[in-house]
């Protein structure tokens, strides 16, 4: 589900199709809230499409802040790192603050061989503290929606101009082959060609009517294409397409609590719920290797 | 049971028989989505339709993406079912916090105990060999409730041109079916001026013009159309030109995005714009959007969902739950809990009496 069918779908349950009620950056803001408050709620199994290896990050004195090493902003605190390995070396083993008496046992302490790392206060701390570098495996937010995009005039009839304050991509050629529906003219076009330098879009069929300024787009997206979504600009949700529902589901709790329904505002709100529920009792463990610690 | 069938269940559930309430559109639409949460919630024992083989893939650099697969896959991570080495063995799944035990070499993958773990939408596997071949397992995400329209490219034999003062026209022994409009690329003729592309100007049925060209001297050659397939019959097609001008297309066999901007009944030839990639017979499209008209419904009176049939209710039970939540006065709540609840019971007994976990 694209980002402009869920604004429509969000839209209908909250009976405010005309937007009325709450307006699109309003809408927009619930989606992405929603769709955060999903994904910290569901097994990480379920979130393949979060998951981001980072190679290669700099210790200082043995650790590094999580806010600004990382390239994304992390899901879920510490619970969003999964593994953490010494750049060019072995895992480490995580260990929890309760754990860092008995590394004073040199049996136990890290070492290059049994490299150990916690986390405290937004940073990742790695033992021993000599480690100059480490990748880390981590889940990351999901990217923010955007809807609608802001359109100019181009070439008339055949190009017209985004806003690089949309977040679009400085990328040439990224969004070609793109649909697109631009508002204003009421017609659907595929992007032919795009320019990362002077944000504009050349699109085919050639519309009627000349493109104009201060008008608005939106990119059209199926889960069935095969269209990278990697810096759509939030075109799609990263998410995969089984849980799209679940997202409208909590942005629509989200307005219901400002509109003083509570009754909606709990069903919208146990249907989420109730389906992330079915999900994470569905989850199954990777078979694994070797024995388990548990049955020594 | 037929998609046009469980809209109309589905109307008749609502009070809405007429479609004055929900459209076909949205009820479509609403019932494909439901298709997607039912298959995400259920258990893969009843999910056996949406089991896929990707045979011999090959993993560079023991990397698979998943968008290196035929189809999406459902369920994220869960939906891998299992990876073998081509000809080989099955590889282990292993967790990300299992990357550790391998680094002892009793554990470690090899192409004798080949593992792989799954990250970032991405199969990675852990073997000796350097660029593995593997062989996918996975649950694919249920494809759109859309018709799949066949189309065949169009061509002709081009045996004489004439003078037709000034344009060339160029004649065909067998009726060339072309249609005013029609977009198409003459090729193969000994003067260069002849072999360009453009609109169609039918003379009769046997002659075109293309676009302004000029006659130069006489020829022989052939057409294709370009920007022109021709749909096959018996799809339910509109019988009013124009209908689908301005209409968005997905094209399956190639994966490409079109806006149809001319549609001629009678020939059922659509002129779509940017061009498909070299057409042939028998590939397929999706109509997937018109301002005005509803093309997504086309045929669905041909078209049965994948999943199962004893499924097919379900899809329609949490449909109805959707359109109950539609709007604020108009919404029925306690319809829409009642049917929810059912749904969610009838998924919790199947989850339950899974036999093989």
């Amino acid at each position: 589900m694209d980002t402009a069918t869920m604004m429509n779908m969000l839209g209908y349950r909250i009976g405010d199709a005309d937007t009325n009620l709450f307006t699109n950056p309003f809408r927009v803001k619930s989606l992405n809230k929603a769709q955060t408050q999903m994904a910290q709620l569901l097994h990480p199994n379920y979130l393949t499409e979060l998951e981001v290896l980072d190679t290669n990050n700099t210790l200082t004195s043995g650790s590094l802040v999580i806010t600004t090493a990382l390239t994304y902003d992390v899901l879920g605190g510490a619970e969003g790192i999964l593994a953490v390995k010494v750049y060019g070396g072995k895992y480490c083993k995580r260990i929890s603050m309760q754990e860092l008496k008995k590394i004073e046992n040199t049996y136990y302490a890290g070492s290059s061989d049994n490299p150990l790392y916690y986390i405290f206060q937004n940073r990742i701390y790695v033992l021993p503290t000599a480690t100059t570098a480490i990748d880390i495996y981590y889940l990351r937010k999901p990217t923010d929606l955007v809807y609608p995009l802001n359109a100019d005039a181009g070439t008339l009839k055949i190009v017209f101009k985004g806003r690089s304050a949309d977040g679009l991509s400085a990328t040439d050629d990224l969004y070609n082959n793109s649909p697109v529906f631009h508002d204003q003219n009421d017609t659907y076009h595929v992007i032919t060609d795009y320019s990362g330098s002077t944000v504009e879009f050349a699109v085919s069929p050639a519309t009627t009517v000349n493109f104009a300024a201060n008008q608005e787009f939106f990119f059209l997206l199926n889960h069935f294409d095969t269209l990278t979504k990697t810096n759509f600009n939030g075109a799609m949700s990263d998410l995969n397409p089984a849980l799209h529902e679940i997202i409208v589901s909590f942005a629509e709790a989200y307005c219901w609590a400002l509109n003083a329904n509570k009754d909606r505002y709990d069903i919208a709100l146990n249907n989420a719920k109730m389906e992330i529920e079915v999900l994470n009792s569905r989850y199954t463990k990777a078979q694994g290797i070797g024995t388990s610690e548990d049955k020594r | 049971m037929y998609v046009s069938d469980m809209m109309e269940i589905l109307g008749l559930r609502l009070e809405d028989a007429g479609n004055v309430r929900f459209s076909n559109s949205f009820k479509r639409s609403i019932l494909e989505l439901s298709q997607i949460k039912l298959s995400n919630m259920l258990d893969i024992g009843y999910l056996t339709e949406l089991e896929y083989l990707d045979a011999s893939k090959t993993a560079t650099a023991k990397v698979l993406a998943f968008s290196s697969l035929t189809y999406p896959v459902l369920k994220g991570k869960e939906g891998i079912l299992k990876v073998k080495i081509s000809g080989g063995k099955y590889c282990t799944q292993i967790d990300i916090n299992d990357l550790k035990r391998t680094e002892n070499s009793y554990l470690e993958g090899t192409d004798d105990n080949p593992l792989f773990y799954v990250f970032k939408n991405t199969i990675y596997i852990l073997c000796t060999t350097t660029n593995p071949v593997i062989d996918v397992y996975y649950l694919r995400l249920p494809p759109p409730l859309l018709y799949p329209l066949a189309y065949d490219k169009i061509n002709g034999v081009v045996t004489s041109v004439a003078n037709g003062a000034p344009e060339a026209e160029f004649t065909c022994t067998i009726a060339h079916g072309l249609s005013d409009g029609d977009v198409v690329t003459n090729s193969g003729f000994s003067e260069s001026t002849y072999n360009a592309t453009g609109e169609v100007t039918v003379v009769s049925d046997y002659v075109y013009w293309l676009g302004d060209i000029e006659y130069v001297g006489t020829g022989t050659g052939v057409f294709t159309g370009l920007n022109t397939v021709e749909l096959q019959a018996s799809q339910d097609l509109s019988a009013v030109d124009n209908y689908y001008n301005g209409a968005l297309f997905y094209n399956i066999t190639k994966n490409s995005y079109h806006v149809a901007t001319d549609y001629t009944a009678a020939s059922q030839h659509l002129v779509f714009y940017p061009a498909i990639a070299a057409p042939a017979d028998d590939q397929t499209i999706y109509m997937l959007k018109h301002t005005s008209n509803a093309v997504e419904i086309t045929n669905l009176e041909a078209l049965e969902p994948l999943l199962n049939p004893t499924l097919h209710e379900l899809i329609i039970d949490l449909a109805e739950a959707e359109c109950w939540k539609s709007g604020k006065k108009g919404a029925n709540v306690n319809r829409m809990a009642t049917i929810i609840g059912d749904v969610f019971k009838q998924i919790q007994t199947l989850n339950e009496k899974v036999r093989v976990e």
